[in-house]
Order: C-alpha cells, then sequence, then structure tokens
C-alpha cells in the first residue's frame, strides 16, 4: 500500500493506488481526519464499512487488520481530545492526550502517580509521543500498561458517537482479550480518575527487558494510607497481563482493609498475590483464545502462554510487591 | 615485534557506507527494482514432518497475475548443500529446491511467482498441501538414539573424535583428583541481522543469470547457482549488494538458487524477500549444542585430562553439521595446556530450523560447555577462576597438540591478567556475598579462534590493484564487507603501504564478472588472509610503478623517490610530478597498464585469544539478570582500524549476553512449532540494558598478519555468554547450565535451593 496523499485539513478521499492482480487498482479510502470532535462524529455516521478509528496510530501501523480498511477516522488533531483538567475531587484526561504528556503532567505524577508511572513505561519514548491513553484503552490488549491503573481507581470512561455520549466504568469497557465492548463508531472522549490527597499509588511491570518491553505481568496498587497509624485503611490492586483482561482480586481488598504496614507486609501480600495467580485458569476462558487468535494480539506473547510461564508469573509477581511496597512505604521489609 | 608508528593503520577512520546508511539513502537488494521485475514467495510448511500427498494449486493457478507456481514436480531434484563453498567438498546433498517431503515447519514446499506481492500472497494462501504424516523429533537426545531418521542416512548421520594423550589413564588412576561433570545445552538463536534476506535474479537474452544478493561468499553462490541450474559457471554473474547485517547468516547459499531458477524458467527478473519470521525459522541458526564435559585436575588446580562429548542438532537438513563438530574440535586444544584429551561429536537431523553459520562457528557453544565447566572446577577447588586459567592457559608459540603446528603469538594470558586488572577483579571477586533480593556475582571466560581456513582446505585470493591515468586507484576483488569494516580497512592497509591517502583508493564492489577468486567473508579470514593479501599487492603494485616511473624519468629505479602526492628522480628533486601526471606518461609513453594482480596463499592458521570478564545483579524475586560491568580484552595482534573493532565488539557482546540470557528461538515440544519467530516474541538484549564495554587490545603482533594484524570481530561474541553464565552462578551458587538463563530458569533454580 503506498499512501499518495494525506489530507492536510478536514475529511475526503485519499487514494490508495494498490498493485494486485498484475495490475494498479485505485482504491478509496475515505479518510476523516477533522481537528475537532463534533465534525468527526457528524461525519462519522455516514461511514461504512470497515472502520478503523485511530489516535495515534501506533498499533494501527503495524497491525494485520489495517488491510483495506474503507475509512480510516484519524483522532490524532482533534483539539478537544487532548486535555488535562484538575479539580478537588477529579482529574479529567482527554482520550486524545499521549503518554508523553501525562507521564510528565504534574497534577499526574502527584494524584495519580501509578498513571504517571504506567505511562512513563509503555513502549519507547517515540511511541509514548504518539500513542494516547484512548488508543490503549480502545485496543484493550491484555498487556496494556494503562487498563490496570484506570482499573484501579475505577476511572469513568466517557465516549461520544453518532449514538450519543455515555459513562461507563473501566470494567465495563473491556470485553476480552484485545476487544472492547465500545460500537463501532463510539469514540472514548475522556477518562475521568477520582482523586483523593489521602491515597497512594504505583505501578510497576515485568518485561521481558528492562525499557520497551511489553508487560509479561504488571501490577497497579491503590492504597488509603493512614501515616500516623502506619495502617492501609482501604486498598485495591489490578493484575495484568496474566489473562484476558485485567484481574481485580477482592480477596486482595479484604485483606489490605485496615492493615498495618509491618516487616512481613510485603512477604504476607506477596504470599497471596502468588496464590491468585497460580489460581487464574485461561482455560476458563478458552472461547476468548480463539477470538484472540483472529485479531492482532497473537503476537503479544500471553495468549501463548504455557504452564512454565504461569509459574513463573506466579512467583515474580512477588518482585512487583516488594518493588510497589518498598516505593510506597520506604525499604523496610522482610524477605 | 617494534611498536611502529603508522600514519593510516589503528587509526579510526569511519566506515564510508556509514551516512548512507544511517540516511536511509543505500541501496538494499530489497530496495531494488529491475524492468518488468516479478515477485516470488514461498509456502512453508506448516507440519514438522510428513510426506507431501498433494499439492492443491488450482485456486492459486487461477488467480490473475500468478506467473508460475512451482513445487517439487516442476522444479529440478538436483542435491545440493547451502554449506558447500568450493566444487567438490564433501558435505551431504540432502536438500532440494523443493523436496518430496517436508521436514520442519518452514520448510519450503512450494512458491509462487506473481506481477506483485499482493497477488502472490493471496495465491499462497489458496495453495493446500495435504501431508503423509511421518514420526517428530525435536529432541536432540532422544534423536541421537536413532529412533527416527529424517534422512536415508538416519540417526546420528555423523560422528567424529579426536583426543591427545591418554585420557583413561587420568581419569582411572588412583591420584589425588577432582572431577568435575557438567551437562551444557545451548540452543537456537537468530543471527538478527537489521536486514532481512533477500535477493534478485536478472536473466538476459545470452542465457545468463545475474544474482543481486547480500552475500558473505559470492563464489559459493555462483557455484551452488550453477549446479542447480545446470548450466556452466560463467553463465551465472553474482553481485553482492549493500549487507545489512550478516553474523553468517549470509554465508549460506539460502535463497539465491531459488530466485535464479524463477527467474531462469520465467524469462523475468525476480525479487525473492523473506520477512522477519521466514529470516528466523527457513534460514539457518545457530546449532544447537549439548555438551558432556568431565574434567580431571589435580589439587594444585594443573588440568590433567578432558572429555569433551557433544552432540549437535544440525535441525532438519545437514548444512554445516558435520563441519561445525570440526571447528569446535580444534577449539578445544588452542586455548589450555591439556596433556590428555578426547573428544567425541555425534551429529543429528531434527524436525526443527536448520542450523548454519552464525558469528563464531560452534565455538560460542563449545566455549559455553567448558568455560562453564571450568568455572565449576574452580568451585570445587575453591580457587578463583582466574588463577586456575592463568596456571593452564597456552604460551605464545605453544603447538597444537592436534595440528603440531604453531599457535602463533598467542597472548590469551595477556588477555586475562589485563582483563582482572581493568575489571578490578581481585576486588569483586573476594567481596562478601549479598544475602538480600539482589544479588552481585562475577565471571569471566576466554577462548580461541581461528585465522582462516589454513590446514582446512585451500585459503587464498587474488587482488587486483590499478592506477588510473589521473592518480586514482581501483581495487578489485572478492571483498564482502558485512558492515564490518572489511572496505576501510584494506584502503588503510593499501594507503599505509603505498603512503597515499585512503579516500584515493576505491575498493570496487564484488561482482563475479569482474573481480577474481577468493574464499570469501568466512572463517575470520578477512584480516589475516585477504588484508595479508592487500600488503602483497599494494608491494607488488609499488614495483610496477617505480619500474616503469624510472624509465619516464630516466633513471634507476633505485632512484625513483615518491610521496604522498609525487614522484620523481632521487638526483633531480626539483623536478616532480603528480601520480596522476605520471600514470598518464606511463600510458601514453610505456604503453602498460598500471595494474597488478597478486594471488596470495595462508601460510599459517594461528590463534586470535580474548577474555571477557562479566558483573551481574541478579533479583531472585523475579529472576531478572542485569549486567552491570564488562570488561574485554582481545588479543589481535594489530588493530588495523580501532573504532570498527571496539564497535564490533560491543556488538558482539550484546549478541553474547541475549545467548546467554534470553534469545531463544524454542520449539514447542509437542507441535515442534517455533515459539518465537517475530522480534516482538524472540528477546534481545536492547541499548538501556547493556552494560557499559570496556575493552583493551593486545597488540603484540602476528607474523604474515598484515602489519602483525588477526582476527577480531568473530571471536568477540564466542567467551561472553559463558562469562555471563559464570556470573550468575557466581550470584546464586547455583550450577544453571542450560541456556539461555530466562527468569523462568532462575526462579525455578532459587526455589530449587530453598526447597
Amino acid at each position: 500500500l503506498k499512501v499518495f496523499h494525506y489530507p492536510s485539513f478536514i475529511t475526503q478521499e485519499s487514494f490508495i493506488i494498490q498493485f494486485q492482480n498484475g495490475g494498479a487498482v485505485v482504491k478509496r479510502i475515505r479518510f476523516i481526519g477533522f481537528d475537532n470532535l463534533a465534525d468527526t462524529i457528524n461525519e462519522l455516521k455516514g461511514a461504512y464499512g470497515r472502520i478503523s478509528i485511530i489516535s495515534g496510530g501506533t498499533n494501527f501501523t503495524v497491525a494485520k487488520s489495517r488491510r483495506d480498511p474503507d475509512w480510516i477516522v484519524d483522532l490524532s488533531r482533534v483539539r478537544d481530545l487532548q486535555f488535562i483538567i484538575e479539580d478537588d475531587d477529579f482529574i479529567r484526561i482527554g482520550a486524545g492526550t499521549t503518554f508523553a504528556e501525562i507521564a510528565s503532567h504534574h497534577a499526574v505524577r502527584t494524584r495519580i502517580a501509578a498513571l504517571a508511572e504506567a505511562a512513563g513505561q509503555i513502549g519507547s519514548a517515540q511511541i509514548r509521543n504518539r500513542a494516547t491513553i484512548g488508543g490503549n484503552i480502545a485496543c484493550a490488549s491484555p498487556a496494556a500498561d494503562s487498563i490496570p491503573v484506570l482499573a484501579v481507581y475505577d476511572a469513568q470512561i466517557v465516549t461520544a458517537g453518532p449514538e450519543g455520549s455515555r459513562t461507563l466504568p473501566m470494567r465495563e469497557v473491556i470485553a476480552n482479550a484485545c476487544q472492547s465492548t465500545l460500537d463501532e463508531k463510539e469514540i472514548i472522549k475522556e477518562i475521568v480518575f477520582p482523586v483523593n490527597s489521602s491515597r497512594l499509588s504505583a505501578f510497576r511491570k515485568i518485561g521481558h527487558r528492562t525499557t520497551v518491553t511489553r508487560s509479561r505481568l504488571n501490577m497497579a496498587a491503590l492504597f488509603e494510607y493512614c501515616e500516623k497509624e502506619d495502617t492501609i485503611l482501604n486498598g485495591r490492586i489490578v493484575l495484568g497481563a496474566v489473562g484476558p483482561i485485567s484481574v481485580f482480586p477482592q480477596r486482595v481488598s479484604d485483606y489490605l482493609r485496615g492493615r498495618r504496614v509491618n516487616k512481613a507486609f510485603a512477604k504476607e501480600l506477596s504470599g497471596l498475590m502468588t496464590e491468585i495467580v497460580t489460581e487464574i485458569n485461561p482455560a476458563a476462558k478458552s472461547r476468548s483464545y480463539k477470538v484472540a487468535a483472529v485479531t492482532d494480539c497473537d503476537r503479544c506473547g500471553w495468549c501463548l502462554d504455557d504452564q512454565e510461564s504461569r509459574a513463573y508469573k506466579a512467583s515474580a509477581v512477588r518482585g512487583l510487591v516488594y518493588d510497589i511496597a518498598t516505593h510506597l512505604f520506604g525499604d523496610r521489609f522482610e524477605l | 615485534m617494534d611498536k611502529k608508528q603508522y600514519k593510516y593503520v589503528g587509526k579510526s577512520l569511519p566506515v564510508e557506507d556509514g551516512p548512507a546508511k544511517a540516511g536511509g539513502r543505500i541501496k538494499y537488494v530489497a530496495d531494488m527494482t529491475f524492468d518488468r521485475m516479478l515477485t516470488a514467495k514461498f509456502v512453508f510448511s506448516k507440519v514438522p514432518h510428513g510426506k507431501i500427498k498433494n499439492i492443491d494449486v488450482t485456486g492459486a493457478a487461477a488467480l490473475p497475475g500468478v506467473v508460475k507456481i512451482f513445487t517439487h514436480e516442476n522444479a529440478p531434484g538436483v542435491r545440493f548443500n547451502t554449506q558447500n563453498w568450493f566444487v567438490g567438498q564433501k558435505n551431504p546433498l540432502d536438500q532440494q529446491l523443493f523436496p518430496g517431503a517436508a521436514r520442519f515447519i518452514g520448510d519450503p514446499v512450494a512458491a509462487v511467482v506473481a506481477e506483485d506481492k499482493p497477488t502472490a500472497q493471496r495465491a499462497v494462501e489458496a495453495i493446500k498441501v495435504t501431508y503423509e504424516k511421518l514420526p517428530v523429533t525435536i529432541d536432540p537426545e532422544i534423536a541421537v538414539k536413532g529412533n527416527v531418521g529424517l534422512h536415508e542416512v538416519g540417526n546420528p548421520f555423523f560422528s567424529m573424535e579426536s583426543g591427545c594423550g591418554d585420557i583413561d589413564a587420568v581419569f582411572h588412576s588412583s591420584a589425588d583428583l577432582i572431577i568435575v561433570e557438567d551437562r551444557v545445552e545451548t540452543q537456537k538463536v537468530h543471527h538478527a541481522a537489521m536486514e532481512n534476506h533477500a535477493c534478485a535474479a536478472v536473466p538476459d537474452h545470452k542465457g545468463r543469470i545475474t544474482v543481486y544478493t547480500p552475500t558473505q561468499v559470492s563464489v559459493a553462490v555462483r557455484m551452488l547457482v550453477a549446479t542447480v541450474l545446470n548450466v556452466p559457471f560463467n553463465k551465472v554473474r553474482v553481485i553482492k549488494t549493500p549487507i545489512g547485517g550478516a553474523f553468517g547468516g549470509k554465508q549460506e547459499v539460502t535463497l539465491e538458487p531459488y530466485c535464479a531458477f524463477f527467474a531462469k524458467e520465467t524469462g523475468r527478473p525476480v525479487m525473492l524477500e523473506f520477512d522477519r519470521p521466514a529470516s528466523i525459522v527457513s534460514t539457518r541458526t545457530r546449532n544447537k549444542v549439548i555438551g558432556y564435559v568431565k574434567t580431571a585436575v589435580d589439587r594444585n588446580g594443573l588440568i590433567l585430562a578432558r572429555q569433551t562429548d557433544v552432540i549437535v542438532d544440525a535441525g532438519a537438513y545437514t548444512s554445516n553439521g558435520e563441519v561445525v563438530c570440526r571447528a569446535m574440535n580444534k577449539k578445544l586444544y588452542r586455548s589450555y595446556r591439556i596433556p590428555n584429551q578426547r573428544y567425541t561429536a555425534r551429529s543429528v537431523h531434527t524436525n526443527t530450523a536448520v542450523g548454519g553459520a552464525m558469528r563464531g562457528y560452534g565455538n560460542p557453544q563449545i566455549t559455553a560447555v567448558t568455560e562453564i565447566n571450568l568455572d565449576h572446577v574452580a568451585r570445587r577447588l575453591a580457587m578463583d577462576p582466574v588463577e586456575l586459567r592463568l596456571k593452564n592457559l597456552v604460551r605464545p608459540f605453544d603447538t597444537d597438540p592436534l595440528s603440531k603446528t604453531s599457535l602463533g603469538n598467542a597472548r590469551v594470558i595477556d588477555c586475562v591478567r589485563n582483563g582482572a586488572q581493568l575489571f578490578g577483579w581481585q576486588n569483586k571477586w573476594s567481596r562478601p556475598k549479598d544475602g538480600g533480593r539482589w544479588r552481585k556475582g562475577v565471571g569471566m571466560a576466554c577462548c580461541n579462534h581461528v585465522n582462516g581456513y589454513f590446514g582446512a582446505t585451500h585459503d587464498f585470493g587474488a587482488m587486483t590493484l590499478r592506477m588510473l591515468e589521473d592518480g586514482s586507484m581501483t581495487l578489485s576483488a572478492g571483498i564482502h564487507d558485512l558492515g564490518t569494516g572489511a572496505v576501510i580497512a584494506i584502503k588503510q592497509i593499501v594507503a599505509e603501504v603505498l603512503d597515499i591517502p585512503p579516500q584515493r583508493l576505491e575498493i570496487l564492489d564484488t561482482d563475479t564478472d569482474s573481480n577474481l577468486y577468493d574464499v570469501g567473508c568466512q572463517s575470520s579470514r578477512f584480516i589475516y588472509v585477504c588484508g595479508a593479501n592487500a600488503v602483497r599487492t599494494a608491494e607488488k603494485w609499488r614495483e610496477l610503478f617505480i619500474r616503469e616511473s624510472s624509465t619516464i624519468l630516466s633513471c634507476e629505479p633505485e632512484d625513483v623517490r615518491m610521496s604522498e602526492d609525487s614522484v620523481w628522480n632521487v638526483h633531480r628533486p626539483d623536478n616532480r610530478m603528480t601520480h596522476g601526471q605520471m600514470a598518464s606518461m606511463v600510458q601514453q609513453r610505456n604503453q602498460i597498464e598500471l595494474n597488478v594482480t597478486a594471488n596470495y596463499q595462508a601460510p599459517a592458521n594461528p590463534a586470535s585469544y580474548a577474555a571477557n570478564f562479566a558483573e551481574v545483579e541478579v533479583d531472585t524475586l523475579t529472576g531478572l539478570v542485569k549486567v552491570l560491568d564488562f570488561v574485554v580484552v582481545q588479543d589481535i595482534g594489530q588493530a588495523i582500524n580501532r573504532g570498527v573493532i571496539e564497535g564490533q565488539i560491543h556488538g558482539a557482546v550484546q549478541m553474547g549476553i541475549g545467548f546467554a540470557l534470553c534469545e531463544d528461538i524454542a520449539f514447542h515440544p509437542r507441535t515442534a512449532a517455533p515459539k518465537a519467530n517475530y522480534l516482538s516474541k524472540y528477546h534481545m538484549v536492547n541499548s538501556m540494558d547493556m552494560p557499559p564495554v570496556r575493552i583493551a587490545l593486545i597488540e603484540e603482533g602476528e607474523e604474515f598478519g598484515p602489519f602483525g594484524a588477526k582476527s577480531a570481530a568473530e571471536i568477540a561474541t564466542v567467551p561472553t555468554a559463558a562469562a555471563v553464565v559464570n556470573a550468575v552462578n557466581n550470584a546464586l551458587d547455583s550450577r544453571l547450565s542450560i541456556l539461555p538463563l530466562t527468569p523462568e530458569k532462575i526462579l525455578k533454580a532459587l526455589s530449587g535451593k530453598a526447597e
């Protein structure tokens, strides 16, 4: 495929010359590339066939599914999707905000630390300059780094589309590996994080490398912590890359409620996390494996997890627990 | 050898195609187009072992734009071996373009030649192959039992033995010995050159085929293409294209016979380009090796005897499955003074990707086997592994007990001593062990490597040097610069001999029509053999130039003086001519071309040496290993281009750490499917995880090498994995010996210890 003309303004058609069957065929690809959401949605109403909504385009450019789209809806220039707004109780992040912007934003770093940490570890610097939080959610990769953070914060996802706008909690957005519950023409508009000054959060991941690496296992933690009592009042942990969708174990929340952060804290919590990872049965979602196989996520690795790797994750999760505990509460835990 | 100040030799002159490569302006073969060019695509076997019952091409053939489909039914059945590079070389001929039975997942069973890529892709997807399933074996230790054969010869298809002294006398003696045994396993890895495998072939009206290919050995391409097409050698022209990395992966002739055959059959230019999965699975890999090693030492750490038995997993076809056994054999006798040794090797076929040449050619594997074992010996002796090695390493001009030839100026002891000092070994080694989550460890390893083929096969080349009538010069030879700096090295050598600026010389691109025979860029022979050839050629050329100049200057040859830019009669120093003026006068008056061709035969095969030192930190909770510090010392005789050598070493360390810790194509135990056929699943060390690499070069000169130089680049990756594994074992007090040491294996070992 060679794109001969990328429209510098608004919509319209682009001509793609495909070489096939021994001759050149001109194929029309409709391109929506407005700088505002209202026009985008308006134009999207009339779209049909294979519609690819892209934001940073970092997955789209390497995905097999980019073959033959009839419509490409490019959100990368939609200005009203690019913002970070904070008030006392919420931080709202536009879906078109790049991870580079999120990672370096002062309010995010201080009030949603886990998100800043996740955003700063996604892909490479070049990817983070293009990839957006909305795109990360919509692609719904089991190894996505932002999704466990959104889940642990119970963030609200606000969408817009020809059918109107709606708000849904993060856990209702991901249907399966690489599958969201959003309609074909539904666009993620913004993510709303409830924030609260007594909360501590952190994100850590394990990949095959230290940087520029896909998560084999990641973890987001959120604690309501009373410093005076050195006690966690309430806490949640979400694990990613252990199944088709991220895992939010209630048992961990129960364990964390009113938990004193003593020397044994990290050890106990890692024991519990090891149990939880061991119990996750990927075979229970066997149908989703088939779904995964026909989309692009056959490259992400976890679908091919064998037992060896699962045993590894059950053990290595301890590393994430110690990382997070040490990061938030200091280096004071027994091994 | 006297330390001499050179004008060009040893200097870090930049490689000349660097800016064009970095700037995307260089044309690799896949960037080339030819008038009416067709595209070829392969159908690869999806079964690990099966006799082809039927190939249904009807759907594919009916697609408009499909020009021709090839299978075993309409392709020549000529048998060949892609490893062969000279006529009559005795490697088993067990490959065919399209075999009647598929022997691994990724074996080419058919090909489509079409007008364009999408059509070829659709046609490939439309071809239905049915197989009669045959028994599958992927485990070399099972294969060696001989129950399943992939070829008529059965398994093991090759075995050999070598030895010196009498090991049995040592092992069975009642002396106070320490005997340490190990089983070390190395995996199949991918070269991971940035440029995937690709090739183009263009037929002409005379029935000749021109093959454009990023090859390391153009004469081998010519031989194999001519053999498969059954045409005389002079009907095949091979043009080496710019190479985006090879590491041995482009030493074997994998794509070219197909592409040339398609071009011949269709009468049109054909491009054959592999994607990454095909490059990983369907070209060549590093041979998997399982080594059993047993070393006997006395209480003082003197090595008395060693037995090394290896099983080589050649994969589905023999390729270098015999040769690599011999290559490993040689290395065992050239690092340490071991009076009694025995080596046995058995090579097997398995239903996995085919092994072949890769940087070090068996040496990283055999060095892992023996050097990991040697650290275990040191531990049993409670001896510093550096001290143990220093007691046993060879000395300069020792004799190789197998070939009875000299090792040359073998400076491995200097490598180990200097390296230990640079690394701060003493402090790091004697530091108390950490007990917490992160544990540091240090390890080292050393090795030898060859300088060409002398002693095994013919090893020579012919080189032609000319001066044109403006004083500029060209050099023509089979120089295959793989990104190794071969071109700039030759320029520096010729410039040093003739005292001319290197930029006055153009090295012509390798083209079998215009350059003479050369064995090619393989077996670490380039600097030692081709570099020496450049010295000889330049010296002969200077003789010619001076002789011809003397008649122009009306003086005796001994009165002719040359400087960087002029030539004159010593008695008439005011009357100087430029080289260009002289060259055109020689043409016009003497009617002589200033052209010299020299043949050069390698006279020896000394050893190069290297020592690596690694410091690692292991996270005992996640099993991840970070390499903190790395020191490399190499005995290279003399650096021709220091910057290029340092670049080679940095890359080699990256390869070696990947070999030790994370790179593994790995085949699924049940399905025999390759697990890591994309770079997203094939994990290599990236720049952020690289340690600082500190380098020292031992430059004590090697006889016959150009300005004393010997091989440096291939050896650089040989000891790295062993050093890293030794460091991990030192950190964890473990005996991990199955490469790569993935986080899984490390955690398993730790949990085993805890129990």
